[in-house]
């Protein structure tokens, strides 16, 4: 039997230390998770193409016909289905017609590899990815029907790629120019001068064959600044577009906007959880107080999503009718919603814990009001209040970390657009109340559904996680911290 | 002694105790009306979805699978799912849950480590669920390759639950009277029979529907589940023997959510009936709690 | 049985209470007490604990109220009111009936607030008057000396005697006709103890002093009336010379001597 004993006593040390070592153990992982999201594959994509002398300064790369884009790491540009994509380009003589100025892809990065039946008039990536320092050559040419005397070499971002995101140095260069044909080198640093163009003489290429020996300019990434550094920052844009070509992970439009609605979910719910948690332990006789709190903790276990679903078909549809002409509300699924939802699952949980921190109120202090003739309300407002106050206020935190951290609710009513909100005018703020709306529980468990594993992306989410985790957590400490420090001496 | 001054009091006016009561009447008038309003506007939400629920809800929409393309039919795989994953969770939070519980109560003392204990564990009680299902991926799914499973769902949600438990367990633990423990120090027992024999079976009733309370919250959280072990489409076929526990589940929060996701595929109807099944599945379950631990709480008026 | 030749014939009689039971539930805390109670003068109550002492005290301002399963039978009047009347004003009650309990209960606010509190809710008091009140009752109660530099910090700060006083210049502060006073001295150390009881003496000259006590020096000491309490029963009431140096009754003798309580 003593060996049992000892069992025993082993098994609740070890289960007791491994217990309290959850909430650090599952921090790590969240956090090793979200190590993913620091991986050094940057999208970043230029346009470049050549323009008849002539054109005019809003002609661009993005709209000329005869344009190379070249891209690394984009969504789907990485690996699978380059080869299928690759297209020749084409011969002098069938372009001659409409394009008279052409540029090329080479496959390769060496100036003396260049062949003139490897080029590829692809429009939407160089052939290859790149990860530290890579070189993408492009060879610029025109064709017989081309008559004037120059031509303009025009650049700019992808649509949707900002360089000063990229933490790559990227330059354009002119590598070679044309036997025989006089030109100052220039090399341009893509950051400062993301887009623009540079007049060059105009130089044909006649057979196929020549055309290997045009113009070659070369567009350079090299990698300087860390790839940390650059996905914190990037993180901390106000953007979050996950899907796009060249994705932006900023979450501060998902942080702010959760913050903004659990903030106005407690705004909501606080009065209303402090009165009935008043009444509850104050004013109500104690038999109707024996039914209420039992039945208060039956409703704090109504599942979220069922909330969820009441909002969006009950509350949205109804906000929809009351507001909708005077707000503006294109949609009952918007910020507004989805804070009142938010303050019904509160209400409940705030109520509660208050009735609770209202009991241990010793009861010689409501004696002492009452001796001193003050009435019941001045009681509650001057005495019990002040008392319970830091009580209080920790039910308020733990209401609004349980909020913070809502999935079903928000997923379901804040509209799922996420984007930064703007509160400078009234108007502004109205527009932001009334707007869809995009919080970061829900985005985890959205987007964690359609993503590949271990991807940037994924580690953006768990990020997104470890923010939640972190923001939860102080606030949980904040509410046992000041829950403790009671006023009054037990 | 010091001499008492001149009385510089004025006698109060009728008009300012006659005011005094009528705030004070306003005041509490209030408080009811708010109370009442936020216990109304919950218990409103309840009725609502009960009075939408009920038509769809019927014997062959509780007991059959559903039909062409979730379209039709029952959720009989959901709710079943939803059970499983309950007692998966019950048997797994079950040994931790009160060994941590008697650990903070029994063993850990009332030091300053003790404090940190309970401030970690209050912390992890406090974590948003949806951090529950980010850590069972990363590490039931994808770690230790469980892949999106039942086993994966249990253990998550057990953990999701553990604190919960650990708490009810402590608290429990503490209000056996302290004469039950020195009658055990009397009779010679050491700690461990004291605790197994006196503690434990003592604070049992607490400790039961405690951990039913807070794994009936869980079997109605779909975050977890969405990320560890639900299955949108579901047969009414189970692999049989363990082999149950290497498949994902279809339950029914993660129907609701998923069914969300993929937006008006399921009726109107069915989404009403089922919300009521999850709602009256987590409120039945409490209310059985609840009840149970009242008529406890009055017979050990110790 | 019990000693009613009240020896109040040259005494203005400001509270009575006649043929008085109290019950909590099944229990009955107090057997028809008949009981009056002099003008400024202080009247200490005795007896064991449970006895029904503090039961009496807290039926005349009705604090009793409160306590689940409360029932009183019997008349009591107060200051000409009838404190379970159908239209009693309990706020009114409470301001010309003052209490100090056994333990300290400052209010968890500052020191003046404390004080100030009743003054400004009963009285309307603002800026300058308050102020003025606050000093007196402070001075009162003999705390002002001690407090008068940190007004401002809570009241929690202060020590247990002094937390006693600043409770007592609370009650002041409202300026009470009756004060009652429920074991004041029972949570403190003879310093402070000493002075609350020159206190009473002092406020008896102006109010009405009620003592509940444990303390038979205390009760010799200053009371003009002691009443003697046991199992709910009044059994001997008189000027509390005659009352500690040849009490009528036994039961009186025993306590006082303390053979038993």
């Amino acid at each position: 039997m003593r060996w049992l004993g000892r069992l025993f006593e082993a098994g609740v040390y070890v289960t007791g230390i491994t217990v309290s070592l959850v909430v650090l153990v599952m921090f790590y992982y969240v956090a090793r998770e979200a190590r993913y999201a620091f991986g050094d594959t940057f999208a970043w994509g230029f346009r470049l193409a050549l323009l008849p002398a002539d054109s005019s300064d809003d002609m661009s790369p993005g709209s000329a016909p005869y344009t190379t884009l070249v891209t690394v790491n984009a969504e789907g540009s990485d690996g699978l289905d380059e080869h299928e994509e690759i297209v020749p380009a084409p011969s002098v003589s069938s372009v001659e017609g409409e394009m008279m100025l052409t540029t090329a892809a080479t496959l390769v990065s060496d100036i003396t590899d260049i062949r003139a039946d490897r080029l590829y008039r692809d429009e939407w990536r160089a052939l290859k990815t790149t990860q530290q320092g890579d070189q993408f050559l492009v060879l610029g040419y025109a064709t017989p029907r081309y008559q004037q005397k120059t031509m303009v070499l025009a650049w700019e971002p992808d649509s949707g790629f900002d360089p000063t995101l990229s933490p790559y140095r990227l330059v354009l260069r002119l590598v070679r120019a044309p036997h025989g044909v006089d030109v100052q080198p220039f090399d341009i640093d893509l950051k400062r001068q993301p887009s623009g163009r540079i007049t060059l003489p105009a130089w044909v290429a006649r057979t196929d064959a020549e055309r290997s020996n045009g113009y070659v300019f070369e567009i350079q990434a090299t990698p300087h600044r860390s790839a940390f550094w650059a996905t914190l920052r990037g993180i901390f844009s106000t953007e979050w577009a996950p899907t796009l070509m060249y994705p932006r992970y900023g979450v501060l439009p998902l942080l702010i906007a959760t913050t903004l609605m659990s903030v106005l979910a407690m705004l909501f719910a606080t009065p209303l959880a402090v009165a009935t948690a008043l009444y509850l332990s104050e004013i109500a006789q104690p038999r109707l107080r024996e039914w209420l709190k039992p039945a208060l903790e039956l409703i704090a276990s109504v599942p979220s999503v069922v909330l969820g679903y009441f909002g969006l078909m009950f509350v949205a549809p109804s906000l929809q009718n009351w507001l909708g002409q005077a707000l503006g509300m294109e949609s009952g699924r918007n910020l507004l919603t989805t804070s009142v939802m938010l303050a019904v699952l509160a209400i409940p949980i705030v109520a509660s814990v208050t009735e609770d921190v209202l009991k241990t109120v010793p009861e010689s202090l409501r004696e002492s009001a009452m001796a001193l003739g003050l009435t019941r309300g001045e009681m509650l407002w001057k005495v019990l209040l002040p008392a319970a106050r830091s009580g209080i206020m920790a039910a308020v935190l733990i209401g609004a970390a349980r909020v913070y951290g809502e999935t079903m609710i928000v997923w379901i009513l804040s509209g799922g657009t996420a984007s930064m909100p703007s509160l400078s005018s009234l108007q502004d703020v109205s527009r932001v109340l009334v707007g869809s709306t995009r919080g970061v529980p829900d985005t985890i468990a959205i987007e964690m559904g359609n993503v590949a594993f271990e991807s940037v992306h994924y580690g953006h989410l768990f990020l997104l996680g470890v923010f939640l985790f972190a923001a939860t957590v102080l606030v949980n400490l904040t509410a046992l911290y000041i829950g403790r420090k009671q006023v009054w001496r037990v | 002694m010091e001499s008492v001054g001149e009385t510089v009091f004025i006698p109060a006016r009728t008009g300012r105790r006659v005011r005094r009561q009528i705030i004070d009447r306003v005041l509490v008038l209030a408080l009811t009306a708010l109370a009442f309003a936020s216990v109304a506007t919950v218990l409103g939400i309840i009725g609502f979805i009960i009075l939408k629920g009920l038509p769809a809800i019927s014997l062959s929409f509780l007991t059959s699978p559903p039909r062409e393309g979730m379209s039709a039919g029952g959720i009989y795989p959901m709710i079943r799912g939803s059970v499983l994953l309950m007692l998966g969770t019950l048997v797994l939070v079950l040994p931790l849950g009160v060994l941590g519980g008697v650990f903070l109560a029994e063993y850990a003392g009332r030091s300053t480590l003790s404090r940190l204990l309970h401030a970690s564990i209050a912390s992890l009680a406090g974590t948003p669920s949806v951090i529950f299902g980010l850590f069972g991926l990363a590490v039931f799914v994808l770690m230790m390759n469980m892949g999106v499973s039942l086993l994966a769902g249990c253990l998550t949600l057990a953990l999701f639950t553990l604190p919960a438990v650990v708490f009810t367990t402590e608290n429990a633990i503490r209000s056996v009277p302290e004469s039950f423990i020195e009658a055990g120090l009397a009779l010679g027992l050491s700690r461990w029979q004291l605790m197994w024999k006196v503690v434990l079976p003592n604070a049992l009733p607490g400790i039961l529907t405690g951990i039913v309370l807070s794994t009936g919250r869980a079997a109605g959280e779909a975050p977890p589940i969405l990320l560890t072990a639900g299955i949108y489409y579901a047969t009414g076929d189970l692999p049989r023997g363990w082999d149950i526990l290497k498949q994902p589940v279809a339950n029914l929060p993660y129907h609701l959510a998923e069914g969300y996701r993929q937006g008006g595929v399921i009726p109107e109807a069915i989404v009403w009936g089922t919300c009521l099944t999850l709602m009256l599945f987590v409120l039945l379950i409490n209310m059985w709690a609840i009840i149970v631990r009242t008529r406890v709480r009055r017979k050990q008026a110790w | 049985m019990v000693e009613t030749a009240f020896p109040l014939a040259n005494e203005q009689v400001v509270v009575s209470a006649h043929d008085l039971s109290v019950f909590y539930g099944e229990t009955q805390a107090l057997k028809s007490v008949t009981l009056p109670i002099a003008r400024n003068r202080v009247t200490a109550l005795i007896g064991p604990s449970g006895c029904g002492k503090s039961s009496f005290l807290r039926s005349l301002n009705r604090l009793n109220d409160r306590i689940p399963g409360f029932r009183l039978q019997g008349r009591v009047r107060i200051l000409d009111i009838d404190p379970y009347g159908s239209r009693v004003d309990m706020i009114e009650l409470r301001r010309r009936v003052g209490m100090v309990f056994q333990k300290p209960t400052p209010l968890p606010m500052s020191i003046y607030d404390n004080v100030a509190i009743g003054a400004r809710s009963h009285y309307g008091l603002r800026g300058r008057r308050l102020d003025e009140v606050v000093e007196q009752a402070l001075r009162q109660a003999a705390l002002w000396d001690e407090v008068k530099d940190i007004l401002r910090r809570p009241a929690l700060q202060l020590s247990g005697g002094q937390q006693q006083r600043l409770c007592i210049a609370r009650m002041l502060a409202v300026d009470p006709e009756v004060i009652l006073m429920d074991e004041p001295c029972s949570a403190l150390d003879p310093v402070s103890t000493f002075r609350i009881e020159e206190l009473m003496v002092e406020l008896a000259k102006e109010r009405t002093v009620i003592v509940v006590t444990h303390n038979m020096q205390q009760a010799a000491r200053v009371s003009h009336y002691t009443a003697f309490f046991m199992y709910g029963e009044l059994i001997e009431y008189g000027a509390s010379k005659e009352f500690f140096l040849s009490p009528k009754m036994q039961a009186t003798e025993d306590y006082i001597s303390g053979r038993f309580g």
